[in-house]
């Protein structure tokens, strides 16, 4: 029984995800109401979340009735956190958003948090099929949100049907890599392929399998050549989803990806670095070319989003190197990368909502003058993204470029600053278009919502995850970071 | 003994909380002077306790990010004593030039350069020196973009980009010594010593040592990494060209010191020597021939700093003893001078609303007192004896011809070229008939006296008695040459 608190934040979010759905066909709740109460069942889940957290032994949930399907390890609870906060973080940061638009309703939050259900089972996932199923319900929930928009219906649609189709494909790609790794070696189990593969085997089935398994990752997370759809559909979805796609959805692929190549790819060798290795070149170039031109800011963010896993992608290969520093390394960009994405996503939702502002250079001219203090959030988010020191953004570089460095892959580690310098171009644009222009528009005083509490604190951890030491268990600094970066890596090694 | 922490964070802790209190201007203008002032104390301090013969000294060393042995290490030797005390002589009369200016955002920016640039200069840990480095670029970035003139936003971008190139290519330099520190010993650290204890083989060590003089050569910036120089300093407001002109500039010759000289790259700076030797002589006289042609004062000065900074970085790797002595000196009159120049500008600029040569003239029959301050700071760039200048030039060309001979012949050459653009410049800007946008010029005010003074008073006793000042660095510069004697 003492194993079920353990199930119990992603039953609250499946029990929360049903009842909003019911809610939405039989009662009159306005928006508002449906927001707090998704919000009221995230917040649950993640007290509850917080409580196991700690040192314990990775252990298999029920072990006697599911076998060793469901993983609970230290692992598996950041990632869920991360999800948690994250999707709470999307709602009230879109509060204003939905509030003037009509088309809002429970379904919407009920999508929302089958998606985070399906996230967070495929954080415990041990096994390729679970993974699937998981992953899909995720995918599936995050094809339709991305579809939910009705002042430009034709756009949104068509970026949803561009994502379904391409998603969908890739995900026959998945399917046929379990099956063929599952016809090399009768198994879906990711700590029996490790067995294998320890073993000395080498099929050519299972090989191959994880290679289609390896292009499904690579086109959820925009690695070009399979970027074709990133842009399209951060433009096409509502802000929000935009939001949970870059912050939260992107992190969900890397659990299943870290699991399974930790354990497995680092034996596959030099075959694996070397297409790392092309991809991230590719992708650091590709997602350069693309965004060094948006004019959008949702479109540049998605473009410097590809950038960002190209320099992961660097790290993914150093691990195929056996570099020790890559997988936690992985794990702290992913951290600071979803701190500094959901701060400066709520910066776009907050300036689209409340201002209704376009979310391009023209529109944010003359922020620092109307609302200085967001200006200077949005600063810390962006210094972040371009990895400027003082901010966590820097030392995710400094992770990442350092397990490339260990594994001797100089080229790569010189290409991704080089792409980390003409980030700067393009980043500084925004602070540029905040700060240079002056505007005729009478300064305002910005609200003390729940929604601004929250960009401040995300501010202040993006910051503090920088520069700070661990005051507070609560605040970590950057070895508090680390730490759960490093515990989270050795509890994936049994 | 903390006080270098409380010179550095004081600023950047007085912006923050002006900033966190939303107080109105004249508090912050008040905020911001009060700082800088309790600042210049503790420098004075500093500089009164500070013993030429001890080496580094108020060294405290924090841990702070452990993950990578990053530690909090800041200390100041007779190197980096002269920066910091000019920075903080600086600061305020900054404050005063500015005291009627309204817009916040000139303070805040200030108070934060301040704190970068102070941050900087006494590092010696690699990587909270690369923090600072970076930093200080963005108070830079927004004062061009946000207040300056012609272009601005372009010029801002585009000093932002060249210098964050620089900076990038020896970013990764600190990483790959932070790793072949951690592969050799197995424990991480960038702190300056103990990655100087680092044996690398050389050719990587030259492509990092080419890495890191990346960075420097294109703050100073050495002739083929100047093109942001005159664009920036024309869009500049006059405070952020004080600092650039006066502290950050000579950073870059400072930076080859403190991580070239005598620590991590000390036999590799030798591979590079007739290289920044080649550029800094093409550089002082390429630098002075585009001054005399130059039409816009900013711009002009741009170039004579730069001239004059070329001059520096060739007495830093001369590595002699005058040559040493010379630059050390150089930084902190140069800076003095530099200073003044350009705040008088500045006030040329906010009388008239022009800085272009051609629309100036007449100024000394309007206003004799400011005339002589302007031809005071002028001159005393180009060397006039009695101030610091003289004195510095000097042991610097000294030091060349005790180098080479025609290095010397070229080096003195800087001189005469000076010369030749600043009275030029005199005769065109100051005498002559009055121009229509000088007429009812002001004379100096109090403010404006105060403000200019303690440049004049520092300049004149730099130049009187120089020897008093250089004790403060001679002892350790005869120390360093002497190890690296050894060394060789």
């Amino acid at each position: 029984m003492s194993q079920f608190i353990y199930l119990l934040p992603l039953l609250t979010i499946l029990a929360g995800a049903i009842t909003l759905f019911l809610l939405s066909e039989f009662s009159k709740m306005d928006k508002e109401q449906l927001g707090n109460a998704t919000a009221l069942f995230i917040c649950v889940a993640l007290i509850i979340q917080f409580f196991t957290l700690g040192d314990f032994e990775p252990f298999y949930l029920w072990e006697s009735h599911f076998g060793t399907l469901f993983v609970v390890d230290q692992f598996a609870l950041a990632f869920s956190m991360m999800f948690l906060l994250g999707t709470l973080v999307t709602g009230a940061a879109g509060a204003r958003y939905f509030e003037d638009r009509a088309h809002y309703n429970g379904e919407f939050f009920s999508l929302l948090l089958f998606a985070l259900f399906g996230m967070m089972a495929l954080a415990h996932s041990n096994e390729l099929i679970t993974a699937l199923v998981s992953l899909e319900t995720a995918s599936l929930c995050i094809y339709m949100l991305a579809g939910y928009k009705d002042s430009k219906p034709g756009k949104s649609r068509e970026a949803m049907m561009k994502y379904v189709i391409l998603g969908s494909i890739t995900s026959a790609f998945f399917i046929f890599g379990i099956a063929l790794v599952y016809g090399g070696i009768n198994t879906t189990f990711i700590t029996e392929i490790l067995a294998f593969y320890q073993g000395g085997g080498d099929s050519t089935l299972v090989n191959l399998g994880v290679i289609m398994i390896t292009i499904t990752v690579l086109f959820k997370l925009g690695a070009v050549p399979f970027h074709a759809w990133v842009v399209e559909v951060y433009k096409g979805a509502p802000l929000p989803v935009t939001m949970f796609m870059a912050a939260v959805f992107k992190l969900a692929l890397f659990t299943i990806a870290l699991r399974f190549y930790l354990v497995d790819i680092k034996l596959l060798g030099d075959a694996w670095v070397a297409v790392m290795q092309v991809m991230a070149v590719l992708t650091l170039i590709g997602g350069t070319w693309l965004t060094i031109t948006q004019d959008d800011l949702k479109r540049l963010l998605a473009g410097s989003g590809i950038v960002h896993s190209g320099y992961l992608l660097i790290a993914l290969a150093a691990i195929g190197k056996g570099s020790e520093l890559a997988p936690s390394a992985i794990v702290f960009y992913l951290i600071s990368y979803f701190v500094t994405s959901i701060g400066i996503f709520g910066v776009l939702s907050y300036v689209s909502s409340a201002d209704s502002k376009k979310l391009s250079f023209e529109g944010f001219k003359g922020l620092a003058k109307t609302r200085p203090y967001l200006s200077i959030i949005t600063t810390i988010f962006v210094l972040s993204l371009a990895g400027i020191p003082l901010t966590i953004g820097f030392m995710g570089k400094l992770n990442v470029f350092m397990a490339g460095i260990e594994s001797q892959q100089y080229f790569l580690v010189g290409l991704a600053i080089l792409a980390a310098f003409i980030s700067m171009y393009y980043y500084f644009k925004i602070i540029a278009a905040m700060y240079f222009y002056d505007t005729d528009e009478e300064p305002k005083v910005g609200m003390l919502g729940l929604g601004t509490v929250l960009l401040t604190i995300t501010a202040i951890y993006t910051v503090w995850g920088g520069v700070g030491v661990d005051l507070f268990s609560i605040l970590p600094g950057v070895d508090g970071f680390m730490n759960i970066a490093k515990d989270a890596i050795s509890s994936l090694k049994y | 003994m903390d006080m270098l922490s409380y010179i550095v964070f004081l600023p950047f802790l007085t912006a923050l909380l002006v900033c966190i209190f939303r107080v109105d201007t004249t508090i912050i203008k008040m905020a911001a002077m009060l700082s800088s002032i309790i600042v210049l104390i503790l420098s004075l301090m500093v500089v009164s306790n500070f013993d030429p013969n001890g080496g580094m000294q108020f060294v405290q060393i924090t841990p702070w990010i452990e993950s990578f042995g990053i530690t909090y290490h800041v200390g100041v030797d007779g190197i980096s004593i002269v920066l910091l005390v000019v920075l903080s002589i600086i600061m305020p009369t900054i404050y005063l030039y500015m005291w009627n200016n309204e817009k916040q955002g000139y303070w805040y920016n200030m108070m934060l350069l301040q704190a970068a640039v102070g941050g900087a200069i006494v590092s010696l840990n690699l990587i909270q020196f690369y923090l600072f480095w970076e930093l200080m670029l963005i108070p830079v970035f927004i004062m061009i973009g946000r207040y300056g003139v012609d272009n601005h936003r372009f010029n801002a971008m585009k000093i932002f980009l060249f210098t964050a190139f620089g900076s990038l290519a020896m970013l990764y330099a600190i990483f790959y010594l932070g790793y072949a520190f951690f592969a050799a010993n197995g424990y991480w650290s960038f702190d300056l010593y103990d990655l100087s204890k680092l044996q690398l083989d050389s050719g990587t060590a030259t492509i990092l040592a080419g890495a890191f003089l990346l960075a420097f050569a294109i703050k100073i910036p050495l002739v083929g990494f100047h093109t942001w120089l005159a664009p920036s300093y024309g869009s500049s407001p006059v405070p952020a060209i004080i600092i650039m002109s006066g502290i950050m500039a000579k950073l870059g010759v400072y930076g080859i010191w403190r991580f070239m000289y005598n620590t991590i790259f000390d036999k590799e700076i030798e591979v590079f020597v007739p290289l920044v030797i080649f550029l800094s002589l093409a550089g002082m006289i390429y630098f002075a021939i585009t001054a005399i042609k130059e039409d816009n004062l900013k711009r002009m000065f741009a170039y004579a700093s730069a001239s004059h900074i070329s001059l520096l970085a060739l007495g830093l790797v001369l590595a002699n003893a005058y040559a040493w002595n010379g630059s050390l000196f150089f930084i902190g009159a140069h800076a003095l001078s530099s200073a003044g120049i350009f705040l008088m500008i500045g006030l040329i600029a906010s009388r008239t609303g022009t800085v272009s040569i051609a629309s100036l003239g007449g100024i000394a029959t309007v206003a004799p007192k400011f005339t002589f301050f302007f031809m005071f700071f002028a001159l005393s760039i180009v060397g006039l004896p009695g101030t610091g200048g003289f004195a510095a030039e000097l042991t610097i060309i000294i030091g060349a011809f005790e180098y080479d001979f025609w290095i010397g012949v070229v080096a003195s050459m800087t001189l005469i070229a000076a010369i030749t653009f600043v009275f030029w410049m005199l005769q065109r800007a100051i005498f002559g008939p009055t121009a229509k946008d000088v007429e009812g010029f002001k004379d100096l005010n109090a403010r404006e006296l105060i403000m200019i003074l303690p440049f004049f008073v520092l300049l004149l006793a730099t130049g009187i008695f120089p020897s008093y000042f250089m004790d403060i660095f001679e002892p350790l510069i005869n120390t360093l040459l002497s190890q690296r004697g050894g060394a060789l």
